[in-house]
C-alpha cells in the first residue's frame, strides 16, 4: 500500500500466537527479536517465549539461541510451536533439520512461517491452525467452535455463552479451539461453528456462525436437526431476547431518528453486525471499515486498515455512531462510540462481556442504545 | 535472555524520543506489523493519559517483493510524500528486516536536506534494546543542534516518554528547580520541537531522568560542554541533595529554598503519622524482597521499619520523583497497611 499512515492491525505473528498460545499442551517460541515479542505478549496476556534472537545470531546462525528455549521447555509441553517472524524467514536457515537432529525425532516440535511480511493477523491465526492438523473424529457428539481468539476483548465472554448455548455433558462433547479447554492432540469435530467469520477455519462441514441473534438461530437450528436438545433455546430464549431487543429499538425510535452508523473491524462480523443494526434498529449503514478484506457486501465496505483511512473515512461520512476499536473512538469523539473490535483502550473492563450468541446481541444493542441516547442527551 | 523478555526493541525506544517532537513524521522502514505495535502502543497512552494527540507514525510497509528486491526505492518514495506535507522533520527508523536485507537507509535520507530528515539506526535486535534507541535518537537529534550562547536554566534530558506519570515526574522537577529560582528551558525531548532541540547547547545545566542516561550526558557534555547532574531527585534526604547540587551549580545559596523544603517534607510526614510502628516488606516485580535506598532513609522518618516479615509493598517502578513523589508513596504504603 505504501501509504502515509499508521497499521492498525497485528502482523501474522500475533494471530499465530492467539491460536496456539491458548492450547493446552502448546509451547510457544516466537523466533525472532525481542520486538516481534513484545507485542504478541503484552496484547494476549498468555505465557509465550522468544529466542531473542539477536546480530550475532544472525551472522553466525540462529540455531543455538533457539535450540537454548527449546531445550529449557520441550519437556513441559506436549507440542513445542516455532513461529518464525520475518528474520528467520529472510536469512532461511534450516530449523527443521537441525533442530530434529538436536532434540531427535520424538520431540514433538512444530515450526510454523509466520512473517509479518507476508501476512496479517488472520493468516497467521489460520497458518497456526492448519499447521496444528489435528485429527478429526466423526464419532465426536457436537460441533467444534472456531475462531475464539484472546486478541478480541470479547475473548472470555464468547467462551463462556459458547459454553452456555453448547454446554458440555456427558453425550455431548462441542470442542471449543483456541482455549485453555482444548488440549493438544484432542480430536476435533468434522462440524464447525464460527465464534468469528473472518477467523474460521473449517473441519468438515460448516455450520454458521454465532455472530448476531438471525445467525444464532440458524446456527442452533442446524445443530437441532442433527443433535437434539435446543428446543428451550429455539423456541423460549431466542424469541425472547428478539422480543427485548425489539421492544427496546422501538422504545427508542418513539423518540429518536435511527443514528447513521459506521462500523469498522473484520468484514464479516461487521456485515453481519451492521445487518442486525439494519434490521432492528432501522439504523443507516454509511460504512463498514474492514481491517482485513474489503471485498464488497451488502453494505459498502471499504479498507480501513490505516489510521489515516480512518480518518478519511469518519470525515466524509460524519456518522452519529461509530463501532470499532479505540482508535476510532480517538479519531472521532464527536459521535457515540460502541466497542467491537481490539484494541479497546483508555476503558475499565473486568465484566467477561460476551459478543456472540444471544448474550452477545442483547449486550450489542444495549450499548448501542445506551451510546445513542447518552450522544442524543449530550 | 530467552524467555519473557520484558521491553520492546531499539525501534521501540527510538519512537519514544521521535514521537514527542511535535509536527515530526517518523517512517519505520519494514513490514507493517513493527508499524502496528508502537502505534498501537502509543494510542494506548496517548488514551490513558487523555491526550488527544496521536503521533505520525508511518510504514514504508514492506512486503514480500521489497525483501527480495530491496525496500530504498520504497522508502525514498515514502520520504518524498512524507516532505511534501512539510513537517518541521523527518526521522527514519531501520528495522531488522531492512537491517537484514542491506538498505543503506542512511545514504537514502541524505537525499533530503528541507525539511531535515534524519536516519536513525534501529535494526531492532540488530542495534540493541529498548534503552539503546533511546539513546540512539536522543544522539542522532542533537545534529539538528545549532551553535549557541550558555543560558541561565536547565535541560531536562532523558524522560522516559513512555511512563504513565510522566508530567507528574517533570512537574515536580520544575517546582523543585523553581524555589531557587531556576527555569527548564528545554526538555530533551518531552513533549518538544525541532526548534527547540536546535537550541541543545543553550541550557547551562542538563538534569538526567535516570542514570541510564549518562552515555547521552557524557555525549552532550563533550559535544557542547554541558554538565550533568545524572538523575531526577528521589527520596527526602535525595531532594534536598539535589536542590543544594543545582545550586553549586549556578553559584547560588540554596539555604533557605532547602530548609522550606525540608519543613514541607516534615508536614507531609505528619500526615502519615498513622502509619508509625507499621512495618512492611518490599518487594520486585516478582514478588522478591528488594532493596531501596530512598525508602531505608523515609522509613525510619515515619516510623515504619521495613522487615521482611512485613506486609509485603510492591515498590513503586519508576520510583516516585521529589517531595511530591514521596507523599504518593505514603499513601500507597498506607493503602498496603489497611489491606
Amino acid at each position: 500500500m505504501h501509504e502515509l499512515s499508521a497499521p492498525l492491525w497485528p502482523c501474522s505473528i500475533t494471530g499465530a500466537a492467539a491460536a496456539l498460545a491458548p492450547i493446552k499442551g502448546v509451547g510457544v517460541i516466537i523466533h525472532g527479536s525481542t520486538g516481534c515479542f513484545y507485542y504478541p505478549s503484552s496484547a494476549l496476556h498468555l505465557p509465550l517465549y522468544c529466542s531473542a534472537v539477536t546480530d550475532q545470531d544472525v551472522i553466525l546462525g540462529s540455531e543455538g539461541a533457539l535450540a537454548r528455549i527449546v531445550g529449557e521447555i520441550k519437556d513441559r509441553y506436549a507440542l513445542v510451536a516455532i513461529l518464525c517472524t520475518c528474520i528467520p524467514s529472510i536469512t532461511g536457515e534450516d530449523i527443521r533439520e537441525s533442530l530434529t537432529g538436536r532434540f531427535g525425532p520424538e520431540a514433538n516440535i512444530r515450526v510454523i512461517d509466520v512473517p509479518g511480511f507476508a501476512g496479517e493477523y488472520e493468516e497467521g491465526f489460520r497458518a497456526a491452525l492448519r499447521s496444528l492438523d489435528p485429527p478429526v473424529s466423526g464419532s465426536l457428539i457436537g460441533p467444534t467452535i472456531s475462531g475464539l481468539s484472546p486478541l478480541d476483548p470479547f475473548y472470555q465472554g464468547n467462551i463462556q455463552e459458547a459454553k452456555r448455548l453448547l454446554p458440555p455433558g456427558p453425550s455431548w462433547s462441542p470442542v471449543f479451539l483456541c482455549t485453555p479447554q482444548y488440549s493438544y492432540g484432542s480430536p476435533v469435530s468434522p462440524y464447525t461453528i464460527h465464534a468469528n467469520p473472518d477467523l474460521g477455519i473449517d473441519y468438515g462441514e460448516q455450520g454458521g456462525t454465532l455472530v448476531g441473534i438471525r445467525e444464532t438461530r440458524k446456527a442452533i437450528l442446524r445443530l437441532e436437526k442433527s443433535w437434539n436438545g435446543f428446543q428451550d433455546v429455539l423456541e423460549r430464549e431466542i424469541p425472547g431476547a428478539e422480543q427485548r431487543i425489539i421492544a427496546a429499538c422501538d422504545r427508542y425510535l418513539k423518540r429518536f431518528d435511527p443514528p447513521d452508523v459506521a462500523l469498522f473491524g473484520q468484514r464479516e462480523s461487521m456485515l453481519l453486525v451492521a445487518s442486525m443494526l439494519e434490521e432492528y434498529l432501522d439504523a443507516g449503514i454509511l460504512v463498514i471499515g474492514s481491517r482485513n478484506q474489503a471485498r464488497p457486501g451488502k453494505f459498502p465496505v471499504v479498507p480501513a486498515r490505516d489510521y489515516g483511512a480512518v480518518e478519511e473515512i469518519l470525515s466524509q461520512e460524519r456518522p452519529d455512531l461509530v463501532l470499532g476499536s479505540s482508535f476510532e473512538r480517538q479519531a472521532c469523539p464527536e459521535a457515540a462510540f460502541v466497542g467491537v473490535t481490539p484494541p479497546l483502550r483508555g476503558s475499565v473492563r473486568l465484566h467477561a462481556w460476551p459478543f456472540v450468541g444471544i448474550e452477545g446481541a442483547l449486550v450489542l444493542m444495549e450499548s448501542v442504545l445506551n451510546a445513542c441516547m447518552d450522544h442524543e442527551n449530550t | 535472555m530467552t524467555t519473557h523478555p520484558d521491553g520492546g526493541c531499539t525501534l521501540s525506544g527510538a519512537l519514544s524520543v521521535t514521537t514527542e517532537i511535535e509536527g515530526c513524521i517518523t517512517i519505520i522502514h519494514g513490514p507493517r506489523g513493527c508499524a502496528h505495535h508502537n502505534f498501537s502502543l502509543f494510542h494506548a497512552l496517548s488514551v490513558a493519559r487523555r491526550d488527544p494527540r496521536l503521533p505520525v507514525v508511518v510504514s514504508s510497509d514492506l512486503g514480500e517483493r521489497d525483501v527480495i528486491f530491496g525496500g530504498e526505492e520504497v522508502l525514498d518514495a515514502i520520504i518524498k510524500k512524507a516532505c511534501e506535507r512539510k513537517p518541521p522533520l523527518v526521522c527514519v527508523l531501520s528495522t531488522c528486516v531492512t537491517g537484514a536485507i542491506g538498505d543503506d537507509v542512511e545514504a537514502v535520507c541524505r537525499g533530503y536536506s528541507s525539511p531535515p530528515v534524519i536516519s536513525i539506526p534501529t535494526a531492532g535486535f540488530l542495534g540493541g534494546g529498548f534503552l539503546d534507541g533511546h539513546i540512539q535518537a536522543l544522539k542522532a537529534l542533537t545534529s539538528l543542534a545549532k551553535p549557541a550562547k550558555k543560558c541561565r536554566g536547565v535541560a531536562i534530558v532523558g524522560e522516559k516518554t513512555l511512563e504513565y506519570e510522566r508530567e507528574e515526574h517533570y512537574k515536580e522537577v520544575a517546582r523543585l528547580l523553581s524555589t531557587i529560582g531556576i527555569p527548564v528551558v528545554t526538555r530533551f525531548v518531552s513533549r518538544s520541537t525541532a526548534g527547540a532541540i536546535a537550541r541543545i547547547g543553550s541550557p547551562s545545566l542538563n538534569i538526567l531522568r535516570d542514570p541510564s542516561m549518562v552515555p547521552v550526558g557524557k555525549f552532550l557534555e563533550k559535544k557542547f560542554g554541558t554538565p550533568y547532574i545524572e538523575s531526577f531527585p528521589l527520596g527526602l534526604g535525595g531532594t534536598l541533595r539535589f536542590l543544594e547540587e543545582v545550586g553549586e551549580y549556578f553559584s547560588i545559596d540554596t539555604s533557605g529554598a532547602v530548609a522550606e523544603e525540608e519543613a514541607r517534607q516534615k508536614r507531609i510526614l505528619c500526615e502519615f503519622a498513622s502509619l508509625r510502628g507499621q512495618s512492611i516488606s518490599l518487594r520486585g516485580p516478582s514478588g522478591e524482597p528488594v532493596d531501596s535506598p530512598p525508602c531505608r532513609d523515609l522509613a525510619p522518618a515515619i516510623g515504619v521499619s521495613i522487615r521482611e516479615d512485613g506486609r509485603p509493598f510492591p515498590l513503586p517502578d519508576p520510583f516516585p520523583v521529589g517531595t511530591a513523589g514521596v507523599r504518593r508513596l505514603l499513601h500507597r504504603w498506607r493503602r498496603c497497611c489497611h489491606a
